[in-house]
């Protein structure tokens, strides 16, 4: 697995030349409609990955500026470029328990219903193309994560990865909700 | 006609205008109630409708047309002294003015216009008709029909005589609609006219002139008015000839054409309300036989035309001498200037206004912004580069000079944007003549609306949101301040009360105030209507000041109304003012003398997306406190602190003043050195807030906050600081709300 070494992903539809891509699946299934181009990023010891289209880039863990009264899992917000946006703690969103920040720690900031979001995972891993046939509904209790935020499991050669719904999961009514079980 | 689909380009220019005028009508007619005389006034109106039928009827839109042209029709009857606008007659004006502005907003829900009530319609043209004992203004008596010595002012003095227009019935009916056609023919022989002093147009007006000419004789035939086709005679001749004359006779000849075309508008009023007017026209006629034996015309030709000129009139004495062939038509406009014909040069002029999208604005302040932050971001780095000692004093002093500049620039560059989005109060406030007259009519009271500062500027979004708690103020000073006429004398006051709107700018705010000098505000029976609504309860009311009693009237759901007026007094309406208010981050007061009268000082900012913020440090973060809201920063001394109920407070000079604790505010824990209490208000309410560094004064550029984030706390948005990091911005109005929760 080749680890990624810039600061920074940006991601307009085509992957950038300095991320190495892979591709998983049986060479002979080259249709772009049936392949998956996804940004993959691990949370302690799973590994998860989101459509590349939805993500704007990644960036190093920077101040994060907390807002009082806010809900649980939204650690603070940031000055992307002058624009101020909101960041998930990941692992408090799926109920994980805090981990330290590393070297590794990324923010990767997606583009969801419209409004930008950033959310903290513990590192980046790759961006890697995998054919759709590969990818299986969640079967419930596959892992930590409620399945209501699972798009499907890819079934890697030596692993699984969890393909995030990110409109599900940065759904502000779902969000609210958990605000107020909290509160 | 109807079927015609518009360029919506033209469609929106035409609602424009047309809004523009519309506002600027109600503020004209109101003036007019008191100066029904002011001529001036009188064709301002005049003018304004005139131009939205003209837009109207080009666009077809009838309904629309109709009403402006009956309002019109009206108008110029007052103008020519038929009768004099009293309060019935401008409740029928506004009320066109009202029907007006709804078919407008018609057109532009794409509805189907709403009709004018017949009545308003009927009642605007029975103003227009001629009052039937032969048009009694005093000056018609002493003006002996044409008599030529006699100097007349106007035309309705002139010495015209007019009689019931007699016609067939089938006639009749078309009435309106040739009268109609008259008056687009009058008012492009107008703009032909004046189109005679361009040399390269010259032409071209001549020929259609003597189209223009040939098709009003046509409908003076069908008049079966002899006057009119004579008029329409002279017309013809006029652009026959007009090719054939030297440039020093064209002016003389332009300005006969506009006297021949005054007779003719005031036959075509005539005509509108059913009445044939005739005047002497001979001597104007004649001359139009000759044109060509004209002598140039005098310049300080008296501005009112004389409808009936005495002899000695079309040969007047030449222009003076100087006045070179060739140049001659420059100065001609001037000579026969009618409205349209100045405006027409005016434009030609240059134009010192243009016309831009709001969204284009709203681009530029944004990319603004964003330069502000940059240019902050610049200022921070070279000030850490003036620390440094690796590069050359020249250098860094060099960096020092650029980063200063780009400084004022960048202010300059920030505040010259902002200009362009400010608007004169004058948009809000021009309305208010007309609420507080029809208030004051509805409640029987008199009223006089004084107001200053109109021209004082604010950012349009405040234009747009100030409007509204303006409105209910004043309706409030109008229904609750201001006593009746009777009320008023046994208190020793005059019968005409006064509410005074004044604006003016102080710092970076602009106040507003609204003074009446009605009967003021009872706090105590503020207090006690609260104490029966439930909202407070008599142990609260005791310990409450006067100042605290009437800003009680703030409170939700409160209402002094004993009954319901259709005026105010719902019961929603004070709480919302103070809201709104805040939401553009301003601040309201009252203060009132009872018996003497009510002041409400508004204050809000010039604009809402630039904040002058006070700066302060709460453990590892920065936060923005709105200066607005801020009175003064104290550090308490070890004695002044204590608490009440478990509360922290401190004494203040001679009060006390509770203390919020930001750490535990903004949920970063108790902080040990919180030393500075930070003094904030909202309306009556103060508290300290206490912070551990005082950073400073700044400006920052507002940033909303992602609404998933915004849960009411008591921050309402963020900026971004010169070290690029971001604070948060206190919202005050919130942190009270969530200190008196949490009491």
């Amino acid at each position: 697995m080749s680890a990624l070494t810039k600061d920074t992903v940006a991601t307009t539809p085509a992957p950038t030349r300095s991320v190495k891509t892979r591709t998983t699946a049986d060479p002979s299934d080259t249709d772009a409609g049936s392949q998956l181009q996804l940004v993959t990023f691990g949370l302690g010891d799973e590994e998860f990955a989101v459509d590349i289209l939805k993500v704007q880039e990644i960036n190093r863990m920077m101040a994060l500026t907390r807002v009082p009264s806010s809900p649980p899992e939204v650690e603070g917000v940031i000055n992307l470029r002058g624009k101020i946006i909101p960041v998930v703690d990941l692992r408090r969103r799926f109920g994980l328990p805090p981990a330290e920040r590393s070297a590794q720690s990324r923010i990767v900031v997606v583009e969801v219903h419209g409004r930008v979001i950033g959310f903290v995972v513990d590192r980046v891993s790759e961006v890697l193309r995998i054919s759709r046939g590969i990818v299986e509904p969640a079967p419930s209790m596959v892992c930590s994560v409620d399945s209501d935020f699972i798009e499907g499991v890819g079934k890697l050669e030596d692993r699984l990865l969890i393909l995030l719904d990110l409109a599900r999961l940065f759904n502000s009514a779902q969000l609210n909700a958990m605000t107020q079980a909290a509160a | 006609m109807n079927e015609v689909q518009f360029d919506p380009e033209l469609l929106q220019d035409f609602l424009t205008e047309s809004s523009e005028l519309l506002e600027q009508l109600d503020q004209d007619l109101v003036l007019l109630e008191s100066t029904p005389t002011d001529l001036e006034l009188l064709n301002r109106v005049f003018r304004a409708l005139h131009t939205i039928k003209g837009s109207a009827s080009f666009l077809a839109l009838t309904n629309l047309v109709a009403i402006a042209h009956a309002a019109e029709t009206a108008l110029n009857a007052a103008r020519n002294r038929v009768f004099v606008v009293d309060r019935g007659a401008m409740d029928l004006l506004l009320g066109a003015s009202d029907v007006l502005k709804k078919q407008l907003g018609d057109v532009r829900a794409g509805r189907e216009l709403t009709l004018a009530p017949s009545a308003l319609v009927d009642g605007l043209s029975a103003l227009g008709e001629v009052a039937p004992p032969g048009r009694g203004t005093p000056a018609i008596q002493t003006d002996a029909p044409g008599s030529p010595a006699e100097p007349a002012d106007t035309l309705a003095t002139g010495g015209s005589t007019s009689v019931p227009l007699s016609l067939p019935k089938n006639k009749l009916d078309l009435l309106e609609f040739l009268v109609a056609d008259v008056d687009q023919t009058l008012e492009q022989i107008d703009a032909q006219l004046a189109q005679l002093a361009v040399e390269a147009d010259r032409m071209a007006a001549s020929a259609a002139l003597t189209d223009l000419g040939e098709q009003l004789a046509k409908s003076a035939e069908f008049f079966e008015f002899g006057k009119m086709h004579e008029l329409a005679g002279c017309v013809i001749k006029l652009g026959q000839q007009s090719t054939m004359l030297a440039a020093d006779q064209l002016p003389a000849a332009m300005h006969l054409g506009q006297r021949v075309l005054e007779v003719l508008r005031e036959q075509k009023v005539g005509l509108a309300s059913g009445q044939v007017i005739t005047r002497p026209i001979e001597a104007l006629c004649e001359p139009f036989g000759h044109l060509n034996t004209l002598e140039a015309e005098r310049q300080a030709e008296p501005e009112h035309i004389s409808p009936a000129p005495g002899p000695d009139q079309p040969g007047s004495p030449a222009e003076p001498a100087d006045h070179a062939p060739g140049t001659v038509h420059a100065g001609a406009p001037a000579a026969g200037a009618t409205p349209g014909a100045s405006s027409g040069s005016a434009a030609g002029a240059g134009e010192q206004t243009i016309r831009v999208e709001v969204s284009r604005l709203e681009t530029l302040l944004n990319l603004v912004g964003e330069l502000v932050l940059q240019k902050n971001r610049v200022g921070a780095l070279v000030r850490g580069l003036a620390r440094s000692t690796e590069l050359p004093q020249e250098v860094r002093e060099q960096f020092g000079e650029t980063s200063g500049s780009l400084d004022r620039v960048t202010s300059d560059l920030q505040v010259a944007v902002m200009k362009t989005r400010m608007q004169p109060l004058e948009k809000v406030f021009g309305k208010y003549p007309r609420l507080i007259r029809d208030l004051a009519r509805k409640l029987n009271k008199q009223i006089n609306l004084e107001i200053e500062g109109a021209s004082t500027e604010v950012d349009k979004s405040v234009i747009e949101e100030i409007g509204d708690p303006l409105v209910h103020l004043m309706r409030n000073s109008a229904d609750h301040g201001v006593e009746s006429p009777a009320d008023r004398v046994k208190a020793g006051k005059p019968e005409a009360g006064t509410i005074r709107l004044v604006a003016s700018n102080a710092g970076g705010h602009v106040q507003i105030l609204i003074v009446d000098d009605g009967k003021g505000i009872d706090p105590e029976f503020i207090a006690r209507k609260c104490i029966e609504k439930g909202l407070i309860t008599d142990q609260q009311a005791s310990a409450m000041s006067e100042r605290e009693k009437i800003a009680l009237i703030f409170a939700p759901g409160f209402s002094t109304a004993e009954k319901l007026s259709d005026v105010s007094g719902r019961g929603v309406g004070m709480d919302v003012v103070k809201t709104n208010i805040e939401k553009l981050k301003g601040t309201i007061e009252i203060e009132s003398v009872v018996g003497q009268g009510t002041t409400m000082r508004i204050k809000i900012p010039l604009t809402v997306a630039i904040l002058s913020a006070m700066m302060v440090g709460v453990g590892q973060e920065i936060y923005a406190v709105p200066l607005a809201n801020v009175i003064e920063i104290v550090k308490p001394g070890e004695g002044t602190r204590s608490s009440i109920n478990q509360r922290p407070v401190m004494r203040l000079r001679d009060t006390v003043l509770p203390l919020l604790s930001s750490g535990e505010l903004f949920g970063l824990g108790a902080q040990a050195d919180e030393q500075f209490a930070v003094v904030l208000t909202s309306g009556d309410k103060r508290v300290g807030l206490m912070v551990t560094r005082l950073i400073g004064q700044q400006e920052v550029v507002i940033k909303p906050l992602d609404r998933f984030i915004d849960k009411g706390g008591p921050v309402s948005g963020a900026t971004v600081r010169d070290d690029g990091g971001v604070s948060l911005i206190v919202d005050v109005q919130r942190m009270f709300a969530i200190a008196a929760a949490g009491a």
